[in-house]
Order: C-alpha cells, then structure tokens, then sequence
C-alpha cells in the first residue's frame, strides 16, 4: 500500500529536488541545455553570487515586509469576520460563507484578469468609482507607476484570496468555545473583549498557530498574483519578491544555475521558518495535552 | 516537557515534509509561470509580445501587389531530397497563428508533401506568450518532440543562434536573398552567418482619426516632426484637454516607438566596439536629443499615459480618448473591430508615415516581424530546409504580399495607387533592428528601454540620469 505511494512521491517531489540541487551548482545556462556544450560544476559559486547579491536582500526584505504586513491583514481580517460570522443570522451566515467559498473556489489565474480589468488605468471600474468619489486625483491613475500602491493591490488580492480559509478554520475553532464559559465570564462581568481575548483567544490558540504559520507559508511563496500584476507599470524589479526573482533569472535570462541557487535558499530560509513555526504549534499542543 | 524525544521526533519529520512542499512549490512555480501567459492573454493589457512584437494579423487595409521580379520558382524541391525520397518521415513544424491563414499553409503543405513523397508535414500551431520558454524546452527536446522547422520573433532568434542551436544556412539555397528587408535580414544573421531566414516583417505607422483632422483642418502626410506636434496639439485642444483625452496618445513604456526617436536623431541603443563587445550609447548627445525631441512632443499631445505600454492604444481610440496614435499598420482593423473595438468609426481612422525630425524625412521604425529557422539537431535537415525554402519563396511570399502584409523582400512592390499600402512599405523602408546580441533579450525582459522611456516621459528621473543609468546597464547585459 505504502510503496506506491512512496513512488509517486520520490517522482513528483524528489527527482525535482534532486535535480534543482544538481544545476544550483553547475553552471547551466541555454548553451548547456540546448547548444549541447558540456555541463560545468561551479562548486558554490552560484550561491555566493546570491548570497553577495543586492538584489538577493533587496529581494528578501521586499518577501518578509510583504508577508508580515499580509499575514497581518489576513489574520486581523479572519478573526473579525469570523467573529463577525457567530454573531449574524442564520441566513446571513449562510450567504457570507457560501460568498467565502466561491472566493476560495476561484484559482487565482482565474481571478487575476478580472482584478486587472477592476484596476485598468483607463477603463478600470474601481478607478473611475474612486475618481468620482473623489479618491483618486487623476482618472487615469497607475496603481503600479509607484510600488507602494502597487503593493497595496498586490496585498490586497491575496489577502482576498487568502481570507476565506482563514475565517472558516477560525469560525469552526469559534464554535467549540463552550457557551458555557462565555457565560460564566459575562457573569463574571467581563465586557466583549475581555471574553475574547480571555475566553475565545485561548479556545483557540491552536487554530490560530496552524492558520498563521500556513498563511505564512503561502504568502512567502506567492507568484502568480504579483507575476500577472507587476507588468501594469515601469520598473518590474520592484516587485522582485525571491520567488519572482528566481523564475526571472532561470527563465528570463536563461541562468538556470543561479535560479536554482535562488530557489534553494529560499526554499532553506522558509524550511528553517517553518521548523520554528511548526516546533510552537507542537509544543503548545503537547502543553494543552499535558496540562 | 512529557515527550521531549517524541516531539523533536515529529518536529524533524514535519520540518522535511515542510521543505518537500516548499522544494515541490519552487518548481511549481515554474508551471505557474509557464501558465501565466495564457490567462495574461486575456487579459485586455497583455497583447504586447517581447517577442519582438512580430505585427501581423489580416490587415484588410494594406494590398501590395507584386511586381515580381527576382528569384526561381520555388515550387520545385531541391534536388538532394529529389535524388533519394525518404520513406515515412514525420517534419515537426512550429509556426505562430498569425499568417497561416493568409498564406494559406493547408495548400502549401499539400504542395511540400506531395513533392516530397512519404513526408508527412506535423504542423504545430503556438502562441506568442511564453514562447521562448516553449521554444527552450522544444529545443532541448530528445525524446522526439522537438520542432525540426520553427517560426522565432526577430528579436528571439540571437539567443537560440547564440547557444549554438539553429542549423547554419546558405542564403543561396533561398529566393529573393538579395533583396531581403535589411531589417529581417540582419535579424536572421548572427556572428555574420545565416541562421534564419526572413519570413516577413511588420512596422509602426501613424494612425488618426480622419473626420477629427479634417474638421481640425489637418493634412495628411505631415512633412515633419513639428508639424505632427502641431497637428496633436491642435486635436487635444479641439477636444479639450482634460487630462486623459489625447492628440497623439503616447504611453510611457513604449519603447518600441521611442527607439525611432533617438534613432532619428542619430544615436544608438548601443554599438559594438572591435574586440566584439557591446558599448550602451543611449547617453550620447545624439540620444538624449532624441529623447529630448520626444518628450517635447508628448508633452504637447498626451495624456494619461503614464506608466502605460503600447498595449491598450488601439482600445484608447475606440474609446475615443485618442486622436491619434503610433503602432502597427494593422491596428486601424482593432480600433474599429465589431467585438472589442469601436465599429462606429469604420472608415474614419487612416495612416501615414510617421515624419522624421528634418523636414520631408521619414522616422526610422524598428522592423519587427518574424523569421524561420531550423533546429540544428534536426534529423531531416534536408527536408526543413526545403521546407523553409517553400515557406519563405518567392510563390508564397507573393500570396502573403498579396493580403497586405510586409513581404520579406524589397522586390514586392506596393501596387500603383493603392495609398495604404504605399505608406506602410514606405515605413518599413526605414526599418531598423536591435543590436544583435544573444544577451539582447535580457534587455528587454530586464525593462530596461521600458524603464527609460518612463522616467524621462514621466519626469520621475532627468534625461541625463536616466540615459546613464540606462546605458550602463544596456553595456552590463549585452556584455553578460
């Protein structure tokens, strides 16, 4: 049962892996993968030119401010509206989370030219909205002439993309709160928010770890809504996150090599984060097991 | 601390399952890429190729008529492939949509395979987005997939040749070789050999809208750059300028077009120097003049296109936000197309030949278009080649001539009287290339024009810091 399994795995995720370590240190460019020169080992090279690399920190402080600020967003945003969830009606409950859902259903590919069409610099509908109520100084504004804003759409739309597993996980952890000890704290006299972060926050400490770390994950790796977006304005290289930074140079410039270094300490920059974040999640879980 | 064992245990584990999916999601993102291009097609803004812009769809308004003159007929097969005809051979064959119609590719591969008995011709049509990526892959190819006969965008072709994968051709082997568009040919030159061949070209014109100018009082053609600024601003004014109405709609990004201007003023993007290395010349004064001279103009004639590339401008002016704008000779046709464009203004949008800043000279345009060159691992070189003998000779050129494209030779002459068709040949007389480095398409993936073009059209940078900038990083590049 297990072997097949096994297989597939050491298929699908292995042999790339393997492979992605191999041509990180080779020096594999189109000359080695289409002109059939030979294939040259280059040692660590390729990552000590990442490493020494401006743009590689350029890269990684752009990825970890973009990550904490949507992270942030999106967990902010998941307990309000899950909290906004316990308190509406059976009906209203329904149509917010079937509304969550079909955000949730919709790949980003899908979704991104629609957001690009909301956004159009001249026949965009939330431009000329915003225009008319004042909001923007010209109708023909550029959300990605200056990276700020275009980072905001960016964090904007994933953290859209991204709430509706969070409010649903955090509702489900919200409706195992005992009703019990709401009740007694309200006794107690304690007013909403010393409930929740009293009664509600603890009860759900755990979904909230495993929701955060995911988020964290996710968003770290993000490609699609920044690489479909970033082409609106000028100056792409603002919005080089190492994911993108990585696919530029393999498949841009043709630097598989250095790609592959990218991607791999990247990749080891996320595996040690995961390591602490998962290390907690578990820690905190053997605590309420022991306690 | 009840488990300490058993929780580094799980931790351990857990954190090898965490670097597996990441390691799986890096190369995932690689299929994320390569799928991107096809959603970003639908996208209204994503039209643009870097693939060199190769501008061609039906153009009903162009119609060259071919007063033929040079080369063979090329209906007949060479003779290598005559002398021993080869038994079941499959000929694997990449070509954009772009022309196939046109040059009606069912009847040329009935004509191919029929001289070539046992041959079956495997045409595989391709998208521009992504290509080079695709084209990457098909090259690497050994399992069999690989594409033997392949169009590449002229401005794709360097680095494929630069890495040793296109098959070295004998211009003699092909028609018309004397008279190739200069633009196209030196495209398909690499290193001074062959490795392509023209197949046919596109260029920029001015388009405008023929009621508005006429009712301005404006003439076409325009005897030169003040005049075509005049002309722009006069529209704007008659409009009103309102900040996203324009005269001559000029996006920021567009470097395809602002490329003609530095040209026009004698600079370069870069030239070669002896020893074969490339030296960045878009700081020289010929170049900033040039740039001066452009942002001049557009900004006396344009608005609201910052931060914009050429994408979206036909849709500017079906949406009547433009008087005027610079692309492809084809894009009256998308202006006035019944599903996305503007119907209401068939017959009222015309060309002419963008004038250059001396007066009665005519703009230098960069030559896009596409060549057909051969996977220098073919098996069946002999076939390819007649194949894109076929392809490129003088009988089918003349069918696509015909139908109002750029041939891929000067012997195709426009026919006496028909305007349209004169203006765009005229255009295309001027046709310049980019430099012809493997590394030029680091350049342009690099936004390096792009960024440019914005800084000084949006006056975020001065001219001079941003054609330093610029010009140090176009050395950095082609040299890399």
């Amino acid at each position: 049962m297990v072997a097949p399994l096994i297989t597939v795995l050491a298929l699908v995720l292995l042999v790339p892996l393997v492979r992605l370590i191999m041509v990180s240190g080779q020096e594999y460019g189109l000359d080695q993968l289409i002109g059939g020169k030979p294939v040259r080992w280059v040692g660590l090279d390729n990552f000590v030119k990442v490493l020494t690399s401006q743009d590689f920190y350029d890269a990684l402080w752009r990825t970890v401010k973009f990550v904490v600020v949507s992270v942030a967003l999106t967990i902010g945003l998941g307990l309000a509206l899950a909290h906004l969830l316990a308190k509406v009606s059976a009906p209203v409950r329904v149509f917010l989370l079937l509304s969550l859902v079909t955000v949730w259903a919709m790949p980003p590919i899908i979704a991104m030219p629609i957001w690009r069409w909301l956004i159009d610099q001249r026949f965009g509908v939330l431009n000329y909205g915003l225009y008319k109520a004042g909001l923007l100084p010209t109708r023909t504004f550029n959300w990605f002439a200056e990276p700020f804003t275009g980072w905001m759409v960016i964090t904007a739309i994933v953290v859209w993309g991204a709430l509706p597993f969070v409010v649903i996980s955090l509702h489900a952890a919200m409706t195992a709160v005992s009703a019990d000890h709401v009740e007694a704290a309200r006794l107690d006299g304690a007013g909403a928010w010393r409930v929740f972060t009293a009664v509600t926050l603890p009860a759900i400490r755990s979904t909230l770890l495993i929701v955060t770390t995911l988020s964290i994950i996710w968003n770290y790796r993000v490609f699609a809504q920044i690489w479909l977006l970033r082409d609106i304005g000028a100056n792409k290289d603002s919005y080089y996150t190492l994911g993108i930074w990585s696919y530029v140079e393999s498949f841009s410039n043709k630097d598989f090599g250095y790609g592959a270094a990218i991607a791999l300490v990247s990749v080891v920059l996320l595996a040690a984060l995961s390591a602490v974040a998962v290390r907690h999640v578990l820690r905190s879980a053997a605590d309420e097991n022991g306690s | 601390m009840r488990t300490p064992h058993r929780l580094r245990a799980v931790t351990a584990a857990l954190s090898v399952a965490a670097l597996l999916t990441a390691g799986a999601c890096s190369s995932d993102s690689g299929t994320a890429g390569t799928s991107t291009p096809s959603a970003a097609g639908a996208s209204p803004a994503a039209a643009q190729s870097s693939a060199g812009d190769p501008t061609s769809e039906e153009s009903s308004t162009a119609a060259a008529d071919p007063t033929t003159s040079a080369g063979d007929s090329s209906a007949a097969p060479p003779a290598t492939s005559a002398a021993a005809p080869v038994k079941d051979v499959t000929l694997t064959v990449w070509m954009q949509g772009d022309t196939l119609k046109d040059i009606d590719i069912t009847a040329l591969n009935k004509e191919f395979q029929a001289a070539h008995p046992g041959v079956t011709v495997d045409l595989q049509e391709q998208t521009w987005g992504e290509y080079t990526t695709k084209v990457t892959t098909g090259l690497a190819d050994t399992s069999g997939g690989a594409p033997d006969v392949l169009e590449l965008g002229n401005t794709q072709v360097a680095q494929f040749a630069g890495a040793g994968a296109l098959l070295e051709l004998s211009a003699d082997d092909f028609d018309n070789s004397k008279t190739w568009l200069q633009g196209l040919k030196e495209s398909a030159t690499y290193d001074d050999k062959l490795v392509a061949v023209p197949y046919y070209a596109g260029v920029r014109v001015g388009i405008y809208r023929t009621d508005l100018a006429e009712q301005a009082g404006i003439k076409t053609p325009f005897n030169s750059l003040d005049e075509l600024e005049s002309a722009g601003a006069k529209l704007l004014a008659a409009h009103g300028d309102d900040g996203s109405y324009s005269g001559l709609y000029f996006p920021s990004q567009y470097w395809y077009e602002g490329i003609s201007f530095i040209w026009d003023a004698g600079g370069e993007i870069a030239v070669q120097q002896s020893d074969g290395s490339w030296k960045g010349a878009l700081d020289s004064p010929e170049s900033k003049a040039g740039l001066a001279r452009l942002k001049k103009l557009v900004d006396a004639t344009s608005r609201g296109g910052e931060g914009q590339n050429e994408a979206d401008d036909a849709l500017v002016m079906a949406q009547e936000q433009a008087a005027m704008f610079i692309d492809a000779s084809w894009k009256p046709g998308v202006v006035t197309a019944k599903e996305d464009g503007n119907p209401k203004l068939e017959g009222k949008v015309g060309i002419f030949v963008v004038p250059g800043s001396k007066p009665g000279t005519v703009m230098p345009q960069f030559l896009g278009g596409s060549d057909i060159a051969i996977n220098a691992k073919t098996p069946n070189a002999d076939l390819a080649k007649a194949y894109t003998k076929l392809l490129t000779g003088q009988k089918y050129q003349q069918v696509l001539a015909g139908k109002g494209y750029i041939a891929n030779s000067t012997s195709f002459k426009p026919k006496a009287g028909d305007a349209t068709a004169a203006i765009v040949v005229k255009a295309a007389s001027t046709g310049r290339f980019v430099p012809n480095s493997k590394n030029w398409t680091k350049v342009e993936d690099g936004q390096v024009l792009q960024n440019m073009f914005d800084a000084v059209l949006t006056g975020s940078k001065s001219i001079d810091d941003a054609t330093a900038e610029a010009s140090a990083d176009v050395t950095k590049l082609l040299n890399g």
